[in-house]
């Protein structure tokens, strides 16, 4: 265990809680700079997304959330959202653990969930669920509770992982590479300079697809291999969503799921060995 | 007991977790899960996609004159900053979103498509553009560029029909 420093309970809930703050902080800030997709004209505007279901339209539910979540009221909602996670990112553990302002953040995403049809992505998803199981612990705050929710965390990196690598693995266009090249093609994922380096090398995209495969497949095993390889899985996770976030511009899957990775870390050393 | 009501919580939302990927049990579990928080991971697998969604309108004036298609917004490349910052990435991904939905509903030759969120929020928005002459009518048409191969033309996947102004 001499490679781990001590990772405490307490530690990784701060950690973990203060990484998925960052994310919301620079979501929302990302919306209050640019809020023309959530204007009513937008591509994710209310007043045609709550047409989905009549509960978002009709009767008492309707009405209140007509008034929560209409532009631009809508962005006032996102402002206090900015605002505790600012809390949270900087204040003491008191602060990250108080219920009430968590259940506050909660419900905030909540809303921002039902509002946006379009638009939302797995960090928004990752970091919901970091803070609806923060929430739950915050009210319920046990030795037995914390190290709960912390095992949960983990169990859902390892799950996201292994699902998408394995999703991966049953496709030849991405066991060959191709798809790898495509994406890297596009405007919105891509990059045109890569695209041209693993058109012009095909072995290479052949290479790093069933390397990103390998690596999500196998990454579950995290929790049985021997700490220093252990560590080097994780070390590949953080070099992935960094080189994610310049290639493709995930910048909010970068900080949403390296939370989890506290958790992970309490876990292997809880394990024992 | 409320230690004990903490662990059920958890480890019936892990179980739900799994069981979505039963494709028996997923259209149970989708319904209910109001606030998205049953995800299924897939990082764009198993078939990503290979090109940008382009989304394009023309107006008819009453006349009968047209305009020529035009391009809503084109994509411009990406900057090397937004491995922090990337605010444009919410409307990107929301025209992705509205236009994979689409596409899955023409694939299922859905009689109601005009009424879809999608296709209503892809009209809504091109009908919301300012512009400085005053058009009668507009139509909105889509398009997917081949990412890998940016000489080939790009596909027209759907073109809406005309809806008044």
């Amino acid at each position: 265990m001499t490679l781990l420093p001590v990772i405490n309970q307490q530690l990784a809930i701060l950690l973990a809680a203060k990484l998925a703050a960052l994310a919301i902080l620079v979501s929302c800030a990302e919306y209050l700079v640019l809020p023309r997709p959530l204007q009513d004209s937008g591509l994710m505007s209310w007043a045609v997304g709550r047409l989905r279901s009549p509960l978002l339209v009709k009767g008492p539910t309707g009405r209140v959330l007509n008034w929560l979540l209409a532009y631009p009221r809508i962005l006032g909602l996102i402002a206090l959202r900015a605002a505790i996670a600012l809390l949270i990112l900087f204040g003491p553990s008191a602060v990250v653990l108080n219920p009430l302002l968590l259940c506050l953040l909660v419900l905030l995403s909540m809303l921002l969930t039902i509002r946006n049809a379009f638009g939302t992505n797995g960090a928004d998803q990752m970091g919901d669920i970091l803070f609806v199981g923060l929430a739950v612990v915050s009210i319920v705050t046990t030795h037995t509770t914390i190290s709960v929710y912390l095992w949960f965390l983990t169990f859902q990196a390892c799950l996201a992982y292994a699902t998408a690598g394995i999703a991966k693995a049953v496709a030849s266009g991405w066991r060959d590479g191709t798809y790898l090249i495509g994406i890297c093609g596009t405007r919105i994922y891509g990059n045109a300079r890569l695209r041209d380096l693993l058109l012009a090398r095909p072995t290479l995209a052949k290479w790093l697809a069933r390397l990103v495969i390998i690596w999500e497949c196998t990454f579950p095993l995290v929790l049985l291999l021997p700490l220093p390889l252990a560590l080097v899985v994780l070390v590949g996770g953080i070099v992935f969503h960094l080189m994610m976030g310049y290639i493709m511009g995930l910048n909010d899957f970068v900080w949403s799921f390296l939370a989890a990775y506290p958790a992970i870390l309490y876990c292997l050393q809880m394990r024992g060995w | 007991m409320s230690e004990g009501l903490v662990i059920g919580f958890f480890g019936i939302w892990a179980l739900l977790c799994l069981l979505v990927h039963i494709p028996r049990l997923k259209p149970f579990i989708r319904q209910r899960d109001w606030f998205m928080l049953i995800p299924e991971w897939r990082f764009f697998a198993p078939r990503p996609a290979q090109g940008d969604f382009h989304l394009l309108y023309q107006d008819t004036f009453h006349d009968g004159s047209c305009t020529n298609w035009t391009e809503v917004r084109p994509m411009i490349e990406r900057s090397r900053w937004n491995i922090f910052w990337n605010p444009g990435k919410r409307e990107r991904k929301a025209l992705f979103d509205a236009v994979n939905l689409l596409n899955v509903r023409i694939s299922l030759s859905d009689k109601a498509l005009e009424g879809s969120t999608a296709y209503l929020t892809l009209l809504n928005h091109i009908s919301s553009l300012p512009r400085s002459l005053s058009p009668a009518f507009t139509r909105f048409l889509l398009m997917q560029s081949h990412g890998a191969f940016p000489e080939k033309e790009p596909d027209v996947t759907f073109i809406s029909g005309v809806h008044e102004l």
